[in-house]
């Protein structure tokens, strides 16, 4: 099995590196002492279009009035810590939330932005496709007797950045265009008997066409067939259907909310990675910027605080990684159609549950959250700090077919965030 | 000659008569000396590829068969595969130069303008849901230009495009609901389509790999300020139109929008003329280096599934041709060709190159730059829907279809991902396989049993009917290994023979064969 042999060298890996990785030393033995240890699971609340640091998480309330905008800051659980008065059961929780204000990215599109924070690398750097964390999630921390997906993400919209890249078909993500609707299309109109026999001569008739052209296309088609064929038959389909629940409306109205219900119902069967993406471009706020972001972070709030809520009731908070991103921040100057545009020097990201140590601040902004000023965090920075929370080793280097050099899991000169971790 | 004619016109006119000749341009080439350019182009693309196979020592794989030829060439020109008819008629075609017979018909055919009308709906309109019947007309709009005009007109037309959304659908790819494509916007997608090149870097800063600066972006950027749409609350009588009056100083970004400068070249000042038309003008004209290279670029990546440069919309420096005398070559051509698009279609798939076939041989499997073999394409999710509609008899609207109205629309809506870096392809995943194994679509017992009945009809023998269900399906004769497979198939199979021929029929539509274009 592919998964004890990570665990073995991973084994030898972390003893060979314990001289200047502690962390790594204390990761391997805990999974050679107890093989069936509980792994880390993460939920990637994914924000797309870019939401307004300056009325969410970084609000500067003496900054100029074309700066500060419309809402309020108030106080949260943790003295000194203040956020966007849209977030009232977020700030009673705050103690199981690390606040990062100095996020700084290289990129402010949507497409080149999406992919960097999901894969950690610039788009087609050296031509080769990068994995999403979530893809690398699912080679991580997947296990081969597990028939559903190990990375999935739900919701409609962009889907820039969330490809398995050069790890291949296989941690390809499940997408769920719609939570309560859950898988579509998996039960056949013919038989049991007959599926079998078709799926039988379909590998019969697939073979040596795979092997008279040799492509990789018509490789991962063959993949992509067995994945489907094994969620079929998973009992652990039933994580899908939502209607097996009693108090969805706990998270809320809409596709987010459910969404999130549904993140915790494949967490609780063992996917380790689930990503709920919030509506199309709805946070790209060029136009209108005060009352969509008021909606949605009220949307948010409810829905994450409930996702915590359950997790934590079930005992699976402090092994559930919660992030809360988008692309990007939005700049400080208000435009004239009272929105904001694209801003990635300086933006805020959250994390929660997990293992990470809550009620911090990291980092800090300029007094109009134009620049930081204190402990950036760029990508690497941040999802070296992720993969640590999730007990992945970071520094393993993959080797992509067809590029001769070793590629990180992420990129080197990374200074993950110490003092998240417990 | 109309070159010459051209130039001449120039030098009596001056550049400012470049869109008058483009839209008063007669086809009165030949059919005969189209045929020869054609050829002599099909023969140096061949020995451009040939001879960097040969000094890299990789072995060519043998010519396509005609089984895989036909379905290739429709798929490529028309967006789906051949009847059964289109097919056999072509097999039994015994005259040698049929493929090249076959290339001039599909070209001819309004199919193909169709085809290209649907590539360019991908590219340059965003996958939203409530621009639907925006989407069908402009889809006509392209279809009827492609059909008739070159494409350094419709360049001009769709750059320039200006009017109501119902009367002159044209304009709708400037359009985001009630809003237009600010100035940013229009830049990043007239640069990625047609220059051929991502300026979206140099937004913010100058690019990291190139020459490109932040003043070329901007400079652009600032011809795309002053088309407006007039009438932001009543859609329908809205109109874009060009306003004169535009001052980039008062402009939200006017700390970015100074000056207007043509890409990597001189400041324009203005004359008069609109911003847009005297943009038009300078990209197709035809010294321009951009237009014509990102034209056939595209055409390249359409055909062998990979630009000559790669991304194919990321030309630039840094960034080199696999063969770049080929790209200069064919970038002549097209404009010697007074930018007829069909010029470059014919010489390409009248090469060698693209009549190759897609299996390796003699150890160029590794090969996938030097086109030693054909690449496998995925089918666009247009692609495999008409097909389906040719492979299988044709089935009402989708039950439950998530967005009803036209079920092309919600077939394609449902296998697209947005975000992918080029908007015709989509990510085979399991969503995508589900539907095609378990949709009731096709799947249903009442669907199946029409389906065995329109295929095999009154075949005599087990034999006969495989023989329909592979020429209906995948273009082909099955091979004796493919035969045994299915004798055994049917001998153990316990049920009707129907039935038996409804699992076949499912199996070849499911296999990769089906899905790719090989």
């Amino acid at each position: 099995m592919q998964n004890m042999f990570t665990r073995r060298e991973f084994v030898r890996r972390g003893a060979g590196l314990a001289a200047f990785a502690p962390w790594l030393q204390t990761l391997a033995a805990r999974a050679a002492a107890d093989p069936t240890a509980k792994r880390k699971s993460c939920i990637l609340l994914w924000m797309t279009g870019g939401p307004s640091h300056l009325d969410t998480f970084d609000l500067k309330p003496d900054a100029p009035r074309q700066v500060r905008g419309e809402f309020e800051a108030i106080e949260t659980a943790v003295p000194g810590i203040q956020i966007s008065e849209h977030f009232p059961q977020l700030a009673r929780r705050m103690r199981d939330v690390a606040v990062i204000r100095s996020m700084t990215t290289p990129e402010s599109d949507h497409n080149l932005a999406s992919y960097h924070v999901h894969t950690g690398y610039p788009l087609r750097a050296g031509g080769l496709s990068f994995p999403a964390l979530g893809a690398t999630a699912s080679a991580e921390l997947g296990r081969d007797d597990f028939a559903l997906p190990h990375y999935v993400v739900i919701g409609a919209g962009s889907r820039s950045g969330t490809s398995s890249g050069f790890l291949g078909q296989r941690h390809q993500p499940l997408y769920i265009t719609d939570p309560v609707r859950g898988v579509e299309y998996v039960r056949p109109g013919f038989d049991d008997v007959s599926l079998d026999r078709r799926l039988d001569l379909l590998g019969k008739l697939e073979r040596p066409f795979t092997s008279r052209y040799q492509s990789a296309l018509s490789q991962s088609h063959a993949v992509t067939i067995e994945a489907s064929k094994r969620l079929m038959r998973a009992p652990e389909l039933a994580a899908f259907d939502l209607s097996k629940e009693d108090d969805s409306d706990a998270y809320g109205e809409g596709s987010f909310a459910q969404g999130c219900l549904l993140a915790r119902r494949l967490v609780e069967v063992g996917v380790p990675f689930i990503e709920v993406n919030m509506r199309q471009a709805e946070w790209d706020t060029h136009q209108g910027n005060f009352p969509r972001t008021k909606a949605l972070s009220l949307e948010v709030d409810q829905a994450m605080t409930a996702l915590m809520r359950d997790l934590e009731s079930r005992g699976r908070l402090q092994d559930t990684l919660i992030v809360w991103m988008g692309e990007f921040g939005r700049s400080p100057q208000i435009t004239s159609g009272g929105g904001r545009n694209h801003h990635a020097k300086a933006w805020s990201a959250l994390l929660a549950g997990g293992g990470v140590r809550g009620g911090q601040v990291v980092g800090k902004t300029d007094e109009t959250a134009t620049e930081v000023v204190d402990r950036p965090v760029k990508m690497n920075d941040f999802l070296a700090t992720v993969c640590r929370l999730l007990d992945m080793d970071y520094t393993k280097e993959k080797h992509p077919t067809g590029v001769n050099r070793p590629v990180r899991i992420v990129d080197a000169d990374e200074k993950p965030i110490l003092e998240l971790l417990r | 000659m109309n070159v010459l004619r051209s130039l001449i016109l120039l030098a009596v006119l001056g550049p400012s008569c470049f869109v008058v000749v483009a839209t008063e341009r007669l086809p009165d080439r030949s059919s005969a000396t189209l045929d020869d350019t054609a050829t002599a182009l099909a023969q140096r693309i061949d020995e451009h590829i040939d001879a960097r196979l040969q000094a890299e020592h990789v072995a060519k794989s043998p010519a396509a068969t005609d089984e895989e030829f036909v379905r290739r060439a429709y798929l490529d020109l028309h967006g789906v595969v051949p009847t059964v008819e289109q097919a056999s008629s072509f097999f039994a075609d015994r005259s040698r130069d049929k493929r090249a017979t076959l290339i001039d018909k599909l070209l001819a055919d309004p199919r193909f303008a169709a085809h290209l009308a649907d590539l360019w709906d991908d590219y340059l309109m965003p996958a939203a849901d409530d621009l639907r019947s925006q989407r069908q007309l402009f889809r006509a709009w392209l279809e009827a230009a492609f059909q008739t005009k070159p494409w350094d007109q419709i360049a001009v037309e769709l750059i320039t495009a200006a009017g109501q959304r119902d009367k002159d659908p044209v304009v709708s790819y400037l359009l985001k609901g009630r809003e237009t494509l600010t100035p940013a916007e229009t830049t990043d997608l007239v640069s990625q389509y047609f220059l051929g090149v991502r300026l979206n870097c140099a937004q913010c800063h100058d690019h990291p790999f190139t020459d490109w600066k932040r003043s070329d972006y901007w400079g652009m950027a600032a011809f795309f300020t002053q088309f407006q749409y007039t009438d932001r609350r009543l859609q329908k009588s809205g109109k874009i139109l060009d306003d004169p009056n535009v001052a980039l100083d008062k402009l939200d970004e006017s700390s970015r929008l100074r000056t207007l400068k043509f890409p990597k070249g001189d400041e324009w000042s203005s004359d008069g003329t609109p911003h847009r038309q005297a943009f038009a003008r300078w990209l197709t004209a035809r010294d321009n280096p951009y237009f014509a290279r990102a034209a056939v670029n595209r055409i390249w990546a359409q055909l062998f599934g990979r630009g000559l440069v790669e991304p194919v919309d990321d030309m630039h420096e840094g960034n080199e041709p696999s063969h770049p005398e080929l790209l200069a070559d064919l970038s002549a051509a097209l404009v010697a060709a007074d930018y007829d698009l069909r010029a470059i279609y014919r010489a390409v798939c009248s090469s060698a190159v693209y009549q190759r076939t897609s299996m390796p041989s003699d150890g160029n499997e590794r090969d996938a730059l030097l086109l030693s073999h054909m690449r496998m394409k995925l089918l666009t999710p247009e692609q495999l829907y008409e097909s389906l509609s040719v492979a299988l008899p044709p089935s009402g609207p989708v039950k439950g279809g998530r967005r009803g109205g036209d079920p092309r629309d919600e077939f394609v809506g449902f296998f697209r991902s947005e975000g992918e870096a080029d908007p015709t392809a989509y990510t085979r995943g399991i969503p995508q396989t589900l539907r095609m194994m378990n949709s009731d679509q096709w799947w249903s017992p009442r669907q199946e049993s029409a389906a065995i009945r329109g295929i095999v009809g009154d075949a005599a023998t087990e034999e006969q009917a495989v023989d329909r269900l592979y020429l209906r399906v995948l273009s082909r004769r099955p091979t004796e290994q493919e035969r045994g497979v299915l004798q055994e198939f049917f001998r153990a199979h316990p049920g009707s023979r129907d039935e038996a021929y409804a699992e076949l029929l499912w199996s070849l539509v499911n296999c990769g064969e089906f899905s790719t274009n090989h």
